[in-house]
C-alpha cells in the first residue's frame, strides 16, 4: 500500500486566499509605511522568509538527528515533517534576494553597518573587524551559500529518507544526516548574525544562534503536530495515533522551555552585567513600545505550553495541542518582530552615528559625514583612549558609557519608530503561512506518506507510551 | 507483553546471558565473596591517596589558603578549576538516569547505576572546594539563610555563588533519592540470596523491606517518573548556576551570553568521559562484557563526539564574536587565552575536548575499546584545562598591567586535586564491592526485546532470512548453543 496525499483544488483555493490577503498586507505595508526606503514591507519579508525557512531546514534537522540516535517512532509521521522543507525553495531565495538588493540601496535593513563598510575613512574604531565580515561580496556569498546548501540537503533528504528499505540505504540515510547536522549546525549559527544580530551591528550575544535555533524548533514541532493532525483529519496517516502527538508534544514542551532558558540566560547576563553595549538592545525594545510584545511573547511561548502541554493528557488531546500549536506559532513570530523590527524602523531626529536609520546609504553617509564633525570629539577620544592606553581601562569604560548615554537619548525622546505589530504583520503572515503550506503540500503529494519497507516501520506503528 | 523492537537494534545484552536467574547470579556476585586481588591493590593506593587529601585539607585549614599559589590577580585558581571540574562529572548520572529515562534510551540500564553512584561522589568531591576557599571553614554556616543574630550579616542573594548552594544541595539531594530508590529492589535480591543472616539483616533494612508486590512496583515506578521530571530540570540548572559565577561578571572572557548552554553540554561531555573511564575499569574488573556491550560504549562515544562538538562550536562562536565585537578587551582576553602566556593549556583544551573526540565520527574507532579508554581520559583532562582556561587566564591579566601575574600551583594545591580524585575512587571502589554496579530490576526489563538470545528467537521464528541487520548474527548465537 502507498498511500499519497491528493493536494486537491479547493485546499489549493483556500490557501491561494491566504497568499492573496498576503498580497494585500505587502501592499498596504509598501503604501501606508513609505518611511526608510518602506522599511516596513522590507522587514515582514525579512522575518517571514527567515521564520520559515528555518521551520524548513529545522524539519530536516529532526529527521536526521533521530535518524542518527535511532528514533525508530518517527517513520510514521517523517514525511509530514521533512516536507516542511519545500518552503525553503522559497524561502531561501527571497534571503538571498534581500541580501542582494542590499546593494542596490533598495532597502535599508543593514543600513547601519553598510554606509560603514562603504565609507571606511568614516570608521568607527569598534567597526574595524565588521567591515571584514561584512564585506558586501564576501557576506552575499556567504548568504548564497546557505542557501545552496539547505536545497541542495532538502532535496536530498526528502528524496532519500524515505526510501529507507534495506542495510545499504538505511548506512547511506546515516551518512546523509551526519553530513546535515554538520551543515545546519554550522550555516543555522552564521545565518542569524549575517541577517538578524547584525541589523544592529553594536550589539553582540554568544548565544544568539543557538536561541534561534530554538524558536525555529518551537515553530516547526507545532506546525509537525499541527499538519499531522490535519492529514488525520481527512483520513491520511490512519496509523498515526495520540502516542506520536504525544511525542511530538514532548519535544514540543522541550524545545519551548529550552528558548525560555536560552532567552533568560541572554536577557539575565545582560541585565546583570548591565554594560551599556548590552543592554542598549534590551533598552530600545523595552522603552520604546515593544516590550508589550516581549512580554506577549514570553507569555505565549513559555507560560502557555509550561501550564498547558506539562499534562500527558494534554498532550493526547488533539484539540488542545492544536490550540497551543497554533499560539506558538504565532508567539515566535512575534518574537522574530522583536528581534528585526525596531532598527530598521527608527527615525531618529538626532544626530552622530545612530542617525542614520532613517535614511537610505547614501543619504546616510552624507549625514554620517557632517555629524561626525559635531561627535568626533568624544568618539574619537573614546576609541583613541581604548587603542593607546590600555592601563586605562576603568576610565575608558566610563567614557563610553557617557558616549553611549550621550546617543542613547535618541531612541527614547526623539526617535520615532514605525515599527509595530499590526495589520499589516497578521496578513504577511496570514500569506506567508499560504506560501509555506502550499509548499509543503506540494512536496508531500510527490511521495508516499509513508515508507513500510523501512526498518523501524513497525516500531513506529506499534509506538506506544 | 513485551515492546517491538527492530532488528537493526543490536543486542544490549550479551550473547551468552540466557535466562532471568544467570542476570541475577552474575550481577550480584560481585558483593558476594572476596573481591578479586587488583580492587585490594588499587583500593589501597586510593585509600592512601586519601589520606593524603585529608592531610592537605588539614593543612589548609591550619594554615590558611596562602599555602595555595594564589596571587594578586589570579585569587581563584585550581579550588574553582576542581569545583567545576567536579561538578560537570557529577551531570552525567542525573542525565543518563532522567533524561536518557525519558527519552527511552534502553542503553541506560547497563549504566545507569554506576553514572549515578558517580555523580553522588563527584558532587561530594566538589562540595569540598567551596568550603574550603571560604577560609575559615568554621563559618561555613553561614551560608545558610536563616534568622540569626548576626545583624546585617546576612546571606546575599544577588550573589550566584549563593544561587550555587541551593542548586548543588537541590541537586545532591534529587539524585541521592533517585540513586537510592532505583536501589532497593536490587538490595532486596541480594538479601533473597544471602546465606548468613548479619547480611540478611543488614540488606533487608537497606531495601526498606522491598517484597516486590504489585502495589511495590506500582509505586516506585511513579515514584522514578516524578524524580525524573525533577532532576531533569536540575540537570540544566546546577551547571548553568555554575557558569553564572563567571558570565554575570564584566570580566572580559566571562560575560558571555553562551556560557549556560555551553557549560551544560560541557558538563555533560565531560560526566559521560568518566563513565566511560569507570565502566571501562569495572567492565574488566568484575567481567560485566555482556552487561555493558561495545554497544553501550558506541553510544556513549556518540554522545561524546555530539557534546564534543558542541563545544567546539562554543569555543569557535566566543572567538569570533570576541574578535567581532571590536571590543579591545574582550579580544586582548581572547588573544591571551590561545597565544599569550597560557598558551599551552589552550592548546591542551582545544585538542582534547574538540580533535580528538572528532575521531569519533568513525565507526570501528567508536567500538575499540582501547581507544575509547585514552580518549575518555583526554576528555577529562582536556575539561579541566577548559575551566582552567577560562578561570585563571582572564584573571591573570587583570586591567593593570603592572599587576598581571603568573599562576603556578603549591604542592597543597596538587595534593589537593589528586587527593580528592583518590577519595573519588575509595567510594567507587567500595561502592562496587557492596552494591550491585548494574541496576539488576533494569536489565531483566529489557532482557526480553533487547537480549542477543531473544532476538536470536524472534529471527528464528521469522526465519533467519528475516533481512535484519544482524539477522544471520542472532541465528548463529542459537546454533552455536544447539552443538554444546
Amino acid at each position: 500500500m502507498t498511500e499519497k496525499f491528493q493536494f486537491d483544488s479547493k485546499l489549493k483555493k483556500n490557501l491561494f486566499i491566504a497568499m492573496g490577503l498576503g498580497l494585500v498586507g505587502l501592499v498596504l505595508a509598501f503604501v501606508l509605511y513609505p518611511h526608510n526606503s518602506h522599511s516596513r514591507f522590507w522587514t515582514n519579508i525579512l522575518v517571514n522568509s527567515y521564520y520559515f525557512t528555518g521551520i524548513g531546514i529545522f524539519g530536516l534537522f529532526f529527521v536526521a538527528a533521530h535518524q542518527l540516535g535511532y528514533g525508530g517512532w518517527i517513520v510514521l509521521v517523517r514525511r509530514v515533517i521533512m516536507s516542511m522543507s519545500g518552503f525553503v525553495f522559497v524561502g531561501a531565495p527571497l534571503l538571498l534576494l534581500i541580501a542582494l538588493l542590499t546593494w542596490g540601496n533598495v532597502h535599508n535593513i543593514y543600513d547601519h553597518w553598510l554606509h560603514v563598510i562603504k565609507h571606511p575613512e568614516s570608521l568607527p574604531e569598534s567597526m574595524t573587524t565588521k567591515a571584514v565580515f561584512f564585506n558586501l561580496t564576501f557576506w552575499t556569498a556567504r548568504i548564497a551559500v546557505y542557501a545552496i546548501l539547505w536545497m541542495l540537503f532538502a532535496r536530498i533528504i526528502t528524496k532519500y529518507f524515505g526510501n529507507i528499505t534495506d542495510k545499504r540505504s538505511y548506512k547511506i540515510s546515516k551518512l546523509i544526516a551526519a553530513m546535515w547536522i554538520v551543515v545546519f549546525a554550522v550555516s543555522e549559527s552564521f545565518v542569524s548574525w549575517d541577517m538578524i544580530m547584525s541589523i544592529d551591528p553594536h550589539w553582540y550575544s554568544t548565544l544568539f544562534g543557538w536561541y534561534n535555533f530554538a524558536s525555529y524548533g518551537c515553530g516547526a514541532l507545532s506546525f509537525a503536530i499541527l499538519l499531522t493532525i490535519y492529514l488525520k483529519s481527512k483520513g491520511y496517516l490512519a496509523q498515526v495515533n495520540e502516542n506520536h502527538i504525544h511525542d511530538l508534544g514532548v519535544f514540543l514542551f522541550g524545545f519551548s522551555i529550552f528558548w525560555t532558558y536560552l532567552w533568560f540566560s541572554q536577557y539575565m547576563l545582560q541585565w546583570y552585567a548591565n554594560i551599556p553595549e548590552d543592554t542598549m538592545y534590551w533598552v530600545k525594545r523595552a522603552g520604546t513600545g515593544f516590550h508589550t510584545s516581549m512580554f506577549v511573547s514570553l507569555a505565549i511561548n513559555f507560560v502557555l505550553p509550561l501550564l498547558v502541554i506539562i499534562k500527558r493528557g494534554a498532550k493526547r488531546n488533539f484539540k488542545t495541542i492544536s490550540f497551543v500549536s497554533v499560539m506558538i506559532i504565532i508567539g515566535h513570530h512575534i518574537d522574530f518582530c522583536n528581534m528585526v523590527m525596531y532598527e530598521p524602523n527608527v527615525i531618529s531626529t538626532g544626530h552622530g552615528e545612530h542617525g542614520h536609520h532613517a535614511l537610505n546609504s547614501n543619504e546616510a553617509t552624507a549625514l554620517y559625514a557632517e555629524n561626525t564633525e559635531a561627535v568626533k570629539e568624544p568618539a574619537a577620544a573614546t576609541e583613541h583612549a581604548a587603542t593607546d592606553a590600555v592601563t586605562a581601562k576603568p576610565e575608558v569604560k566610563a567614557a563610553e558609557s557617557a558616549h553611549v548615554e550621550a546617543h542613547g537619548h535618541e531612541h527614547g525622546s526623539t526617535a520615532k519608530s514605525y515599527a509595530g505589530f499590526g495589520l499589516v504583520e497578521i496578513l504577511i503572515f496570514i500569506g506567508f503561512t499560504g506560501v509555506f503550506l502550499y509548499m509543503f503540500f506540494n512536496e508531500l503529494s510527490k511521495h508516499p506518506l509513508v515508507n513500510e519497507q523501512d526498518p523501524y516501520f513497525k516500531e513506529s506503528q506499534r509506538h506506544h507510551i | 507483553m513485551h515492546a517491538y523492537e527492530s532488528d537493526y537494534r543490536e543486542p544490549l545484552i550479551g550473547p551468552s546471558v540466557k535466562s532471568y536467574t544467570q542476570i541475577t547470579d552474575e550481577l550480584v556476585r560481585p558483593t558476594e565473596g572476596v573481591p578479586p586481588l587488583s580492587w585490594w591493590i588499587l583500593f589501597s593506593i586510593m585509600g592512601m591517596g586519601t589520606l593524603f587529601f585529608l592531610f592537605c585539607l588539614g593543612w589548609t585549614i591550619w594554615f590558611g589558603i596562602g599555602t595555595w599559589g594564589l596571587n594578586k590577580t589570579v585569587n581563584w585558581a585550581w579550588d574553582i578549576t576542581n569545583f567545576v571540574w567536579w561538578i560537570g562529572i557529577g551531570h552525567a548520572g542525573t542525565l543518563i538516569s532522567a533524561i536518557l529515562l525519558l527519552f527511552r534510551q534502553r542503553f541506560r540500564t547497563g549504566i545507569n547505576r554506576a553514572a549515578e553512584a558517580m555523580t553522588i561522589f563527584a558532587v561530594i568531591c566538589a562540595g569540598v572546594f567551596p568550603l574550603l576557599h571560604t577560609g575559615r571553614q568554621w563559618l561555613d554556616f553561614f551560608i545558610f539563610p536563616y534568622p540569626n543574630t548576626r545583624g546585617p550579616l546576612w546571606v546575599n542573594f544577588n550573589s550566584p555563588l549563593l544561587w550555587d548552594v541551593f542548586a548543588i544541595s537541590t541537586y545532591f539531594t534529587v539524585s541521592l533519592l533517585f540513586w537510592y530508590s532505583g536501589l532497593m529492589p536490587d538490595f532486596a535480591t541480594i538479601r533473597d540470596r544471602s546465606k548468613s543472616k548479619t547480611r540478611k539483616f543488614i540488606y533487608n533494612i537497606a531495601s526498606f523491606g522491598w517484597q516486590g508486590t504489585a502495589k511495590q512496583w506500582q509505586r516506585f515506578e511513579s515514584l522514578s517518573l516524578v524524580l525524573a521530571g525533577l532532576a531533569t530540570p536540575l540537570v540544566l540548572s546546577v551547571h548553568t548556576i555554575v557558569s553564572f559565577d563567571f558570565a554575570t561578571s564584566v570580566i572580559p572572557g566571562w560575560h558571555t551570553t553562551i556560557f549556560p548552554p555551553y557549560f551544560v553540554a560541557g558538563a555533560i561531555f565531560s560526566g559521560f568521559a568518566m563513565v566511560e573511564t569507570l565502566m571501562l575499569i569495572v567492565r574488566k574488573l568484575f567481567k560485566l562484557e555482556d552487561y555493558i556491550t561495545v554497544n553501550h560504549i558506541e553510544s556513549m562515544n556518540k554522545i561524546i563526539v555530539l557534546t564534543g562538538s558542541i563545544v567546539g562550536i562554543a569555543y569557535i562562536t566566543e572567538l569570533f564574536i570576541a574578535w567581532y565585537s571590536g571590543y579591545l578587551y574582550e579580544q586582548h582576553a581572547f588573544y591571551n587565552r590561545a597565544l599569550g602566556k597560557y598558551w599551552w593549556a589552550y592548546a591542551i583544551m582545544m585538542s582534547c575536548n574538540v580533535i580528538t573526540p572528532q575521531a569519533y565520527w568513525f565507526k570501528k574507532v567508536r567500538r575499540n575499546l582501547l581507544v575509547t579508554f585514552v580518549l575518555s581520559i583526554f576528555v577529562n583532562i582536556g575539561m579541566w584545562f577548559e575551566r582552567f582556561v577560562i578561570i585563571v587566564t582572564s584573571l591573570a591579566d587583570d586591567f593593570l598591567p603592572s599587576s598581571w601575574a603568573y599562576f603556578s600551583p603549591t604542592w597543597v594545591d596538587i595534593g589537593i586535586y589528586v587527593g580528592s580524585m583518590c577519595l573519588f575512587m575509595t567510594l567507587f571502589l567500595l561502592f562496587a564491592r557492596t552494591f550491585p554496579v548494574i541496576a539488576i530490576a533494569e536489565v531483566k526489563s529489557i532482557f526480553r526485546t533487547s537480549s542477543a538470545v531473544a532476538k536470536a528467537e524472534r529471527a528464528k521464528e521469522a526465519g533467519s532470512s528475516s533481512g535484519g541487520y544482524v539477522g544471520s548474527y542472532q541465528v548463529g548465537i542459537l546454533d552455536k548453543d544447539a552443538k554444546n
